[in-house]
């Protein structure tokens, strides 16, 4: 054989490029705007918003506005992302959010969208305010906002999305999102009041809308980032469908569909009608269906000008072609962590040394050296490095790797050296190549240090998700990820709340983090709070946190714009959520006159 | 009367040829002694189909290959460098080396002791699922081919069924049911692919219980089992050897095509399907992970179809 060398695989000796940022950076730069995300939700909501009319513009075509000079011509600015048919069953937010490509969401304009800083800033939304006891939250909408058919955007529209996303006859895949936080919105899903009397309500005028939670919710702004809304009208005229099909839909985003060819691709064009605060160079989006696994091929083709989670081995081509590397970003996502899960109240695993043993006996270094490279960081907490309340510093010894230490508990808790511990299955979820290797990893590391047989059993989305969220869970191990719907601790450990996606309960985790979730005091008392239930839940193992995702892009170096410019912490890359309505990052980009003239 | 050929050899109809082991017309049966002219003393049908089998070079080839797999897989606990579960994440993706002659995967595992176990996996699904394949569908085919009536009705009825599913999608909707595994697999494979069997069966016998030594034998007074046992299998055997040796493959085919779609076998048992599908995502910088798999299926393919292609010629009436 010519090639006798050891490879030293795709993720390792992993250089620094001009778009990457080192874990220091992340966890300083991230740290800083959670913690300004944080006191934005906590206190900028309670008191008076600062006034948004300053960062009010007109989108650049309706104002006849000119691109930027090196921009190509309008006709030109098309945006084209690939995306997994999987999730795309659907359309409609309100529909199925688990199964519909996050892209189509640019039909509706939010109350609030994410900047590239990640602060909470004004969209539908001009301002809000909250009540002296945080349980009212009043918003003013932006009067001149039109939907796409002529009809105004008011408040009607909200109120009638909400009553809506609550029916239980809708079934509404969401629901889980608000039921905890406004008003009767649970009792109405479960179908014990009627839909008109959940906390969502007109206030003195068509323009103003009102929130009534059922604690004091300082985070309800950040939350809102899941606001953008049905027309009240198109609702009562087509029926709850009405954006999947070009003749009856309606917007009040910057776009609208203009054809769904199902399972081959998407295309949305610009909203004339749009007057929100985008300021959107591109007239068309182009969203082309094919498996996640194809991507990086439809990207070297030109099909597409942005991808993200390259497979490791593609990630070593692109790191080994000069010209692919320079189009190489990389951000924070959605501050996603893997990690591996047990059922708590079955034996094997209802036993803390096993558990305590398991969490030992994963080499996460290696993991991130071999499989991982810059797609991760080694994780030893839930809370990742830069998010709101992150304390991995201090807990990263109570789950390290030592498997001498995981023998020993191991051999305590009743099975010396594995012997008559159970086989197992780790279930994984739909995995990527890069889970895959991770969750084979994972199971031979087990193997290979307490003796125990791990078989990997990889199941669809919709088995594993239903698997988990059974009550009793159907799942005694398995691996799994989770990333943040808004940017607060509440959000992230939230997801282990007794009765919530997990079988493990603790009375003192529990009443630490709804403690910490209403409180309105000074803020690093309640980063406080939530840090010491995080630290409950890492000594009590219910999970081992492997890894926590640090996202790559690829980007065609024809696109431009202020979302591919360094953030306030020197972090580059499309920030999540992405080329959506929920962020700034649709305003931030354009097509240069250096791409190639014949894209579609 | 004479009760099938087995009583005394008969003359043959083609100057040269050795003798046609059956009744008056010809029917083939592999029990039946052949004079050898050349020697004057008779042979067996057997003899001859081996002396042919063995003359065939790409029979030979294909049994050379088949062997040297069969001691690779089942000989992997003793030969393989490591165990299939073994891993050292350290040594992950590493090129073919001295160390490892085939390299490593993605997670650290020698990439030699994965295919050899792999091929043992491939072989012993083909293997079981054709025996289950054969449980089912000889029986069924034996007892539709010597009953007729309505037990053939109802067999042929079923087989039509069967037929009526798309094979893979058939055996893609008995694994979501029963999960994976090897046992799994080795079921649904061998559920889908009896119907050939069976209809080979029967309609063997529904030729041969026509034949003028079978109705001779019933004649005199045979019972059916004597007649089953005596005239009709041992005459059915050749081409159901044939069909069978040609199954084995299909249903190796099958393991790895159910495996690629990740519905097979789960890690950490080594699947060369699983390994191709595995491969894919790092195909254009870790070229061993896909090809040596690759290789492993082509070469099992091609063995057992070149024996099986050699035991249809050798076991073929025609040619005697």
């Amino acid at each position: 054989m010519s090639q006798t060398s050891r490879d030293p695989g795709p993720t390792r000796d992993v250089n620094t490029d001009r778009h990457q940022v080192d874990r220091r950076t992340l966890i300083r730069g991230a740290a800083a705007t959670g913690a300004g995300m944080a006191s934005l939700a906590i206190f900028g909501g309670v008191g008076a918003f600062p006034s948004p009319a300053s960062v009010r513009t007109k989108a650049f075509a309706q104002a006849g506005a000119a691109l930027p000079a090196d921009a190509a011509p309008a006709e030109q600015q098309l945006w084209r992302q690939a995306s997994d048919p999987t999730f795309a069953k659907v359309l409609d937010f309100y529909e199925a959010v688990y199964e519909r490509p996050a892209v189509a969401d640019l039909s509706s304009e939010p109350l609030v969208r994410l900047d590239k800083n990640f602060q909470i800033i004004p969209a539908a939304a001009t301002e809000w305010s909250g009540s002296e006891d945080g349980k009212t939250w009043t918003y003013q909408l932006d009067p001149d906002l039109m939907w796409s058919d002529g009809n105004p955007v008011t408040a009607a529209d909200w109120v009638r999305t909400f009553q809506y996303s609550a029916d239980p006859a809708h079934a509404w895949d969401f629901t889980w999102f608000w039921s905890p936080v406004i008003v009767n919105y649970a009792a109405a899903v479960a179908g014990e009041v009627p839909v008109a009397e959940i906390g969502v309500r007109q206030g003195a005028n068509v323009n103003e809308l009102i929130f009534e939670t059922v604690d004091p919710a300082p985070y309800l702004p950040s939350m809102l980032l899941y606001s953008a809304p049905l027309s009240a009208a198109a609702l009562d005229s087509t029926g709850p469908l009405y954006n999947t099909n070009p003749e009856t839909a309606v917007s009040s985003g910057p776009f609208i569909l203009e054809e769904w060819a199902r399972d081959q691709y998407l295309r949305y064009r610009r909203n004339e009608a749009y007057s929100g605060t985008l300021d959107i160079p591109m007239q068309h989006v182009t969203v082309k269906f094919a498996a996640p696994t194809t991507n990086f091929t439809l990207y070297e083709a030109d099909e597409i000008d942005f991808m993200e989670n390259p497979a490791p081995a593609e990630l070593q081509i692109i790191q080994g072609d000069p010209e692919l590397s320079e189009q190489l970003y990389q951000g924070v996502g959605d501050f996603r962590v893997d990690y591996l899960f047990f059922d708590v109240t079955k034996a094997p695993f209802d036993n803390l040394l096993v558990r305590q043993a398991f969490s030992h006996a994963i080499d996460r270094d290696a993991i991130k050296q071999q499989i991982l490279g810059p797609l991760g960081n080694p994780a030893f907490s839930f809370l990742a490095p830069g998010f709101p309340a992150s304390n991995m510093d201090a807990l990263a010894g109570v789950q390290a790797f030592d498997p001498d230490l995981a023998k020993r508990l191991l051999a305590e808790a009743g099975y010396p050296d594995g012997e008559g511990f159970p086989d197992q299955e780790l279930w994984l979820r739909a995995p990527t190549p890069v889970e895959s290797a991770v969750g084979g990893a994972i199971g031979a590391m087990l193997t290979q240090h307490l003796n125990i047989n791990v078989e990997i059993g990889p199941r669809d989305q919709k088995t594993f998700t239903d698997a988990l969220n059974a009550k009793p869970t159907e799942i005694p191990l398995g691996f799994v990820s989770y990333g943040m719907d808004y940017l607060d601790p509440s959000n992230m450990l939230g997801v282990w709340l007794s009765g919530g996606r997990h079988s493990w309960t603790n009375e003192s985790f529990d009443s630490g983090v709804q403690e910490a979730t209403i409180f309105l005091g000074d803020e690093a008392e309640r980063i406080a709070m939530f840090q010491a239930a995080e630290r409950i839940l890492v000594e009590d193992v219910p999970a081992v946190f492997i890894h926590y995702r640090t996202p790559v892009q690829l980007v065609k170096p024809y696109v431009a714009g202020d979302a591919l410019v360094a953030d306030d912490n020197g972090i580059a890359a499309i920030h999540w959520p992405g080329f959506s309505t929920g962020s700034t990052v649709p305003s931030g980009l354009y097509i240069t006159q250096e791409a190639p003239a014949d894209r579609s | 009367m004479r009760d099938g050929a087995a009583i005394e050899p008969v003359s043959m109809d083609r100057p040269g040829a050795p003798g046609v082991a059956a009744g008056g017309d010809g029917a083939p049966g592999i029990a039946l002694a052949i004079p050898d002219r050349r020697m004057g003393e008779p042979r067996s049908v057997a003899y001859y189909a081996g002396k042919r089998f063995l003359r065939q070079r790409l029979a030979m080839v294909g049994l050379v290959i088949t062997l040297f797999l069969i001691i690779l897989g089942f000989g992997a606990p003793l030969l393989a460098p490591t165990g299939y579960a073994e891993a050292d994440l350290m040594s992950a993706n590493q090129f073919p080396t001295r160390e490892h002659l085939l390299g490593t995967d993605t997670i650290g595992h020698d990439f030699l002791s994965r295919v050899m176990y792999g091929t043992r996996t491939s072989l012993m699904v083909g293997f079981a699922a054709v025996a289950v394949a054969c449980l089912v569908g000889l029986p069924l085919g034996l007892a539709a081919g010597l009953y007729g009536g309505w037990v053939d009705f109802a067999v042929m009825r079923l087989v039509e069924v069967m037929t009526a599913f798309p094979g893979l999608l058939f055996a893609i909707f008995l694994m979501t049911v029963v999960g994976a595994g090897v046992g799994n697999i080795i079921l649904v494979i061998g559920i889908t692919s009896w119907v050939t069997l069976c209809r080979l069966m029967r309609a063997q016998l529904l030729l041969l219980r026509e034949q003028e030594y079978v109705v001779a034998a019933r004649g005199i007074g045979a019972s059916e089992w004597t007649i089953a046992t005596r005239h009709l299998l041992p005459n059915a055997i050749a081409p159901l050897i044939v069909s069978v040796s040609l199954a084995i493959p299909i249903a190796i085919f099958a393991e790895a095509g159910l495996s690629y779609l990740g519905i097979g076998i789960n890690e950490p048992t080594p699947s060369l399907g699983k390994m191709v599908a595995d491969s894919a995502p790092y195909i254009r910088v870790y070229w061993h992970l896909g090809l040596f798999p690759t290789l492993a299926i082509a070469l099992i393919m091609l063995g057992f179809t070149f024996v099986g292609d050699g035991l249809r010629d050798a076991l073929d009436p025609r040619q005697i």
